[in-house]
């Protein structure tokens, strides 16, 4: 039986409880009667077929309970993921303290992650704390594209789990790539001299 | 008991629970469970016959409930079958739910409780089984009895009438300083019987990388107990990520995630499962003892460490009581057992990673240099850490063992260099041991007597006949707890104090054998580590 897409992706969605994850994914899902099992096993995920560029991709998007426990988000938890969502609340200060020490825990692991920041409840000017262009310009430095949304009014939701599942893509088709070339690179060098290849960190 | 880490605060285990459960359900199973299952419709093909107390409301757990439940029904020609399961909170705390499930009646009699107690909670289901046979009143009353009954404070006990005969139905508090021991302990000892010790410390060592695990078998209170019995191994750490120990089918697709789990499910479940689908995903199927894994976890560990744990295994021929835990505990304290090491002072006590590295030894440095930042350690570490903090620090088996793991090295390195009169460590170890075994006994009793002059207080107020004679049982009762535990005091003065100098044992002979020793051994472990 032919699978239904090109490409499985499982993302990670983190943050405090109470800045919108659940929402988010529930905005996100094709499933409408999105029962949770959050509350009860403490794990919940759910699911959704984009196209790009022609490709049509599966997105599990999994959500964990507790995180807020861990005052630090450890590798061994992010390990087997393809990306991760990593939302704070817009009218929320400590959620995007939080955030900060989390993207700095990921940055530090030596491990690539390809990730995305979402300041979500963006749709009451009156009770935003946290201000676009703090948060800009502290993406800009985490080197991490930033979205604000609003899962409740549906604006930028639908962009923003795009934006992710076009950077896990592009990097998937790079290192295929980069793979072909190292082998290719390697092949060449070993035909030329028996040189050791330094191993790079 | 089941788990040493239960009424430790910040762990996933509910501490401050004010009733012995939440709730009591029968189940009635569907006749044909088998088509119901394959359709995977919905999950109320079984349904509630009895629930009490009546007025439990929460639909989202009794669905849950129905769910879980129903997983042996799945398994035919058995005529019982007991087994737990555990629920997750988003606050990561669990609840324990245990079953009964009888064939004649096809039937479910289940407790969900915030208590990790499984003996406990066994017994009164077959209790409760027995008291529904006779078809009289007595079941209601016992029921009920237990619902109301006080959760009983540590070393105490609560005992419940077993109405309609003479019996009474004891409730004890799982104490700090025994550990899960064969055959005592259900989940341990199923998990003994089916895995051996090489798979045993493969799925720990697996679990301390934090990987994805599945323990799979055909009948659920295997796999269940299994997972439960492989996270009690892992005292004083606990498994911080995704814990399911039984999956239902419905929720297979669970086992797709990407993140760190530990999870239980039937073969029938696995079976629907595409291999490609699970990824590194490690197999232990507990029917047959296969364990399939792509990664080599043991050799990821201390070297020494693992050398001893399995001459250990293979020398002893001593399996039950507490040996399995033991071993494993000591594995733990070898790693992590000098974490106070790290533990440095500036406004605030902090952990610091390479102080605590420096003092560790070298051959441990890889393994801890990646094992510091699992979820698991960091969560130990800060559980302990806000223990020394802000109190109570709590003087559990692994501080005990930590305390004398040190002693003993310091020993053998006095006994190699100066005096050299230990030759072998079985000389040394053996003083050691009868010291601790004698030492665990005081602190439990201990333990007992002031739980009990408690209630002898509070018992003061009242002064009707029935308490009169409560008092007079109790009064007996610590009266012979305090010549034990004066005896206790003797044997250990007379036969170990000599030993214990030898062994450069003075300090904590005198901070244990004080009157109010439970202070007094906080005061003394704080002075002596953290100075």
């Amino acid at each position: 039986m032919a699978r239904g897409f090109d490409h499985l992706f499982k993302l990670l969605i983190i943050g405090d409880s109470g800045v919108g994850k659940s929402s988010l994914l529930i905005r996100f899902s094709d499933d409408t009667f999105a029962g949770t099992y959050i509350t009860t096993i403490g794990v919940d995920f759910k699911i959704r077929t984009v196209v790009i560029d022609g490709l049509r991709i599966k997105l599990q998007i999994w959500d964990t309970a507790g995180q807020e426990r861990f005052r630090t988000i450890t590798s061994t938890y992010y390990r087997g993921t393809h990306g991760v969502i990593i939302v704070y609340d817009v009218t929320n200060g400590e959620s995007f303290a939080n955030v900060r020490r989390w993207l700095d825990e990921i940055q530090n692991n030596c491990d690539v992650v390809n990730k995305v920041l979402v300041g979500n409840k963006n749709d009451d000017p009156d009770r935003k704390v946290v201000i676009t262009e703090d948060a800009q310009r502290f993406a800009r430095q985490m080197d991490i594209e930033l979205f604000e949304t609003s899962a409740k009014d549906n604006i930028n939701v639908e962009e923003m789990f795009l934006a992710i599942t076009r950077q896990v893509l592009q990097h998937k088709l790079r290192n295929a790539q980069n793979e072909q070339q190292k082998d290719s690179i390697t092949l060449k060098k070993q035909q030329k001299n028996k040189r050791k290849s330094k191993c790079c960190s | 008991m089941s788990n040493n880490l239960a009424g430790i605060p910040g762990t996933r285990v509910h501490v401050d629970v004010t009733s012995l459960f939440d709730v009591y359900c029968e189940l009635n199973c569907p006749v044909n469970h088998t088509e119901n299952h394959t359709k995977q419709n919905n999950p109320n093909v079984i349904s509630i016959k009895e629930k009490f107390p009546t007025n439990f409301r929460d639909d989202k757990i009794l669905k849950m409930l129905q769910l879980f439940a129903s997983t042996p029904c799945e398994t035919d020609d058995v005529p019982m079958v007991m087994y737990s399961f555990v629920l997750t909170a988003e606050d990561t705390h669990w609840r324990f739910c245990f079953c009964r499930y009888d064939f004649d009646s096809n039937s479910i009699m289940l407790i969900l409780t915030r208590l990790p107690w499984h003996e406990t909670f066994f017994n009164m289901l077959t209790t409760l089984f027995e008291l529904k046979q006779r078809q009289s009143n007595d079941f209601h009353t016992f029921l009920t009895n237990c619902y109301k009954a006080a959760v009983p404070s540590r070393g105490d006990i609560t005992l419940v009438p077993v109405s309609g005969s003479r019996k009474m139905f004891s409730i004890e508090q799982p104490s700090f300083y025994k550990l899960p021991c064969i055959p005592d302990n259900h989940n341990l000892t199923v998990f003994y019987n089916l895995a051996t010790p090489k798979i045993m410390l493969s799925i720990i060592a697996s679990l301390l990388q934090e990987r994805r695990i599945i323990i799979t078998s055909h009948q659920p209170d295997r796999h269940s107990a299994c997972v439960q019995a492989a996270n009690a191994l892992l005292y004083p750490m606990e498994w911080q990520h995704t814990y399911i120990p039984i999956l239902p089918l419905q929720l297979r697709d669970y086992l797709m995630g990407p993140m760190p789990y530990l999870i239980g499910v039937p073969i029938s479940v696995l079976d629907t499962i595409c291999r490609g689908e699970l990824g590194d995903a490690i197999i232990f199927n507990c029917d047959v003892g296969t364990y399939e894994s792509c990664y080599n976890d043991v050799q990821l560990l201390p070297h020494s460490i693992v050398k001893d744990m399995q001459d250990q295994f293979r020398n002893s021929k001593q399996r039950n009581d507490e040996f399995i835990s033991y071993v494993f505990l000591l594995m733990m304290v070898r790693l992590v057992g000098n974490y106070r090491d790290g533990i440095k002072f500036e406004s605030d006590p902090f952990f610091c990673d390479n102080a605590f590295l420096s003092k560790s030894p070298e051959t441990n440095h890889k393994f801890l240099h990646k094992f510091l930042s699992t979820s698991m350690c960091v969560h130990f570490l800060r559980t302990r850490l806000s223990m020394i903090k802000h109190g109570p620090m709590i003087w559990d088996r692994f501080e005990m063992e930590s305390a004398l793991h040190t002693q003993r090295k310091k020993s053998r390195c006095c006994g190699g260099i100066k005096k050299k009169k230990f030759k072998e460590t079985d000389e040394i170890y053996e003083p050691l041991n009868s010291f601790q075994n004698q030492l665990f006994k005081s602190l439990e009793i201990t333990e007992t007597i002031k739980s009990q002059l408690q209630r002898l207080r509070k018992c003061q107020q009242y002064d009707d006949a029935k308490t009169h004679a409560d008092m007079k049982e109790l009064f007996g009762s610590l009266r012979y707890t305090l010549a034990y535990a004066t005896s206790a005091y003797n044997s250990l003065e007379a036969q170990n104090v000599e030993e214990m100098k030898n062994l450069g044992y003075t300090e904590i002979n005198t901070s244990t054998l004080n009157s109010e020793p439970i202070q007094e051994k906080r005061a003394s472990s704080r002075t002596r580590y953290n100075g």
